[in-house]
């Protein structure tokens, strides 16, 4: 067992790290911005990636991509995040939309959608969960009926990333209400413009996600992927690659949180408190168990394996880890973090207050254990 | 990167998970009578004798990680082997840049060695002030073995033990004793040895968190009450799946910090301690759980998940007890981060 990077690996990870130096030279640190500032540079950041060709890495040539493998993805990726970069505007178009639309789109879907990701033109969202369906994908309601020369589409969405920005869709609807759940789903590439969107404020203050509401929206037929029907094997598609390309984030992020947390002991001058060594001790060993468990993961992948339901064990421990450590920051805080007129107190609540989701979005903690309970211990299932 | 084992490492563990299985001794025997060894011993001892063992000191250049699958897979089944001890007192004595080459007799399973690096009364590994600097406790064998590896503030020796006092181990399968040296003759660096002989220990832990959880999981697959198999209470579930996870943690902890010393990375000493300190918590979360998924038969000798609760207590405690590699590895991330080490020279190779 080998954790080295390979000389081909090495040299993409220099690579990428000279353009992110000399590309993140002006953008300032995301951690002490205001929403709007940092959804500014995420634009900023996203033109930048489109015209240095850092935009589709693992497409494959023929599309406009680098043509490599989703293991240099997540390099980039993780070579970002460890440079505090700000998240593209548009990650949802180049590591989701694109890849699902190469594996599944027709000749000329490719060549509609394609481009406008590469140039940056056309932002995207990830219409998949709805109000009430919870962890339950499967239990979609938004319905598609057949019109002339497409469909029409009613329901709801929510939870979506991004919806404010983005121009098109990833949208699921059911298109067969008489099929078992799994089967009557449609997987449609749609244009929002007669969607209505309504933002979210969360328990911290932010608009991350938005609420999304369907009337009579018409999609044509020339937007149906992967097939009518078809519409969950092309969504595990999208989830698979949305775990490959932010396998090698998570880590980043959860050393992220431990780092800060221990700048702030260290600056309060409580940093040599045995209580609080020993639960440095404890988040420096799960968020490393991540970084490594990711790599043996992502290794198994370049190898030819599938990433197995051990990747639910991985996001568990990120969860917690992150969760634990945001925690810990605001205890460390002039009356628990509660008074929010500190110096970076604000910003430590906040932090906080997100990390919440963490063991809802992405799969809630009782959905993972589950997965690990019925697949990895072969225990029956519970529901 | 390659983060995978290599087919000779799945053979490995194939290997020795068949010679325990076919183990006819088992830690329950240790219940009832003195510690035998097991048939197995003479084999793992002598075939299984170079595994990770550098060139420099005699080894054919193995991967420390070949040695950990190795007693993985004995921990798996709670082998009452004297294979990782002697495995980790190997591996204490060749940790250095320039370690002494082995004798023959050592590698061979000729001369079975056991660990001895705990003192009296501390809570890691010869790090602190001891009330005698030659005495050792936890010594795993002793009396079954034919000399000591012995760690000190000054490096690493060889010594036959010039007394042995019997203790009483939570887990008669693995017999405990407090050992007095003599005065050591030639005493050479430790550099890596100490975290080499950790990570046996991290490897078996590991091993004894499988087993726990596979026991448990058979447990709570067949039981049934309520009219349902236990297994499909999420009550039930959810406690075998956080033991799982936990057990994945510190397995790939065990794996990356093995690599990390063989390739003398920089962040090799927090590494170790982390891996040392999430195998322990692993081994006993497992263990416990597996009690609790047992019901009332968890808590009787009968059973057999109180043998993993042993077996995981014992090696927790050893080469460094875990909650004093968790303090370390906070201490070293601290120091890592404010640029120097808080407590500098308190580990055996800082």
């Amino acid at each position: 067992m080998d954790f080295a990077d390979s000389d081909a690996d090495l040299a993409f990870r220099r690579e990428v790290g000279d353009w992110l130096d000399k590309a993140l030279a002006d953008v300032p640190d995301q951690e002490e911005l205001a929403q709007d500032e940092r959804e500014h540079w995420s634009r900023v950041w996203q033109d930048r990636l489109c015209a240095g060709g850092w935009a589709g890495l693992s497409w494959p040539t023929a599309h406009g991509g680098r043509g490599l493998d989703s293991l240099a993805q997540a390099i980039f990726n993780e070579e970002a995040a460890v440079r505090g970069a700000p998240y593209p505007l548009n990650g949802v178009g180049m590591m989701l939309a694109g890849p699902t639309i190469i594996a599944h789109g027709t000749d000329e879907q490719q060549a509609r959608h394609l481009p406008g990701i590469l140039r940056g033109e056309t932002y995207w969202c990830q219409g998949f969960s709805e109000p009430g369906s919870g962890s339950d994908l499967a239990s979609l309601r938004t319905a598609a009926t057949r019109v002339d020369g497409g469909w029409r589409v009613n329901g709801a969405k929510i939870w979506t990333s991004n919806a404010h920005n983005a121009s098109k869709c990833l949208l699921l609807a059911r298109t067969d209400p008489d099929a078992p759940k799994h089967r009557g789903i449609t997987y449609f590439l749609a244009p929002m413009d007669a969607f209505t969107v309504r933002s979210l404020e969360m328990i911290n203050g932010d608009t991350e996600f938005n609420e999304m509401f369907l009337d009579d929206v018409f999609v044509p037929d020339s937007d149906v992927l992967g097939g009518v029907g078809n519409g969950w094997t092309v969504a595990l598609t999208t989830l698979a690659f949305e775990r490959g390309s932010m396998a090698l984030n998570l880590w980043v992020w959860a050393r992220q949180a431990v780092d800060r947390v221990v700048d702030l002991a260290v600056a309060r001058g409580v940093a040599d408190d045995g209580a609080f060594l020993d639960t440095v001790g404890a988040l420096h060993c799960d968020a490393e168990a991540v970084r490594i468990g990711s790599m043996r993961m992502l290794g198994e992948s370049r190898a030819g394996g599938v990433p197995g339901p051990e990747t639910s064990a991985l996001k568990s421990l990120w969860a917690q880890v992150v969760q634990n450590a945001n925690r810990l920051a605001v205890q460390l805080d002039e009356a628990g973090g509660v008074l929010l007129d500190g110096d970076g107190a604000a910003a430590r609540m906040r932090r906080y207050l997100r990390a919440r989701a963490h063991t809802i979005e992405g799969g809630t903690e009782e959905v993972q254990k589950s997965i690990l309970a019925e697949r990895v211990l072969n225990l029956p299932r519970s529901r | 990167m390659r983060a995978t084992f290599t087919p000779e490492q799945r053979e490995i563990g194939d290997t020795v998970a068949a010679l325990a299985a076919g183990e006819k001794v088992r830690a329950r025997d240790a219940l009832t009578g003195p510690w035998r060894a097991p048939a197995c011993d003479g084999l793992l001892l002598g075939d299984f004798g170079l595994l990770g063992v550098p060139e420099a000191a005699g080894g054919v250049g193995s991967h420390l990680i070949d040695l950990l699958v190795a007693v993985e897979a004995l921990g798996e089944r709670l082998v009452p082997s004297r294979f990782p001890a002697h495995a980790a007192a190997v591996q204490l004595l060749c940790g250095g840049d320039r370690p002494d080459p082995l004798p023959d007799e050592v590698l061979s399973g000729g001369r079975v060695l056991t660990c001895a690096v705990d003192v009296p009364g501390g809570s890691g590994w010869a790090d602190g002030v001891s009330p005698d600097p030659l005495v050792r406790t936890l010594v795993p064998y002793a009396a079954q073995a034919d000399g000591v590896a012995v760690l000190g503030p000054d490096g690493v020796w060889t010594a036959e033990a010039a007394g042995v006092a019997a203790r009483d181990s939570v887990d008669p399968s693995v017999p405990l004793s407090d050992v007095t040296l003599a005065a050591p003759g030639r005493v050479t660096p430790a550099g890596a040895g100490a975290w080499r002989a950790a990570l046996v220990v991290a490897a078996e832990l590991c091993g004894v968190a499988q087993g726990a959880i596979d026991l448990a999981a058979e447990q709570a697959r067949t039981r049934r009450q309520f009219g349902r198999v236990i297994g499909s209470f999420q009550g039930v579930a959810f406690q075998l799946a956080e033991a799982a996870t936990a057990r994945k943690a510190a397995w790939d902890l065990t794996l990356y910090a093995a690599w990390a010393v063989d390739t003398g990375r920089p962040d090799a000493g927090i590494q170790v301690h982390a891996a040392k300190a999430a195998a322990g918590r692993a081994a006993v979360f497992a263990a416990e759980r597996c009690i609790q998924v047992h019901g009332g038969m968890g808590i009787t000798m009968e059973a057999d998940p109180h043998l993993f609760l042993r077996r995981a207590l014992v090696l927790d405690a050893r080469l460094g007890r875990g909650s004093w590699h968790r303090r370390r590895a906070g201490e070293l991330r601290v120091g890592a981060r404010v640029g120097e080490s808080p407590v500098p020279g308190r580990t055996a190779a800082a």
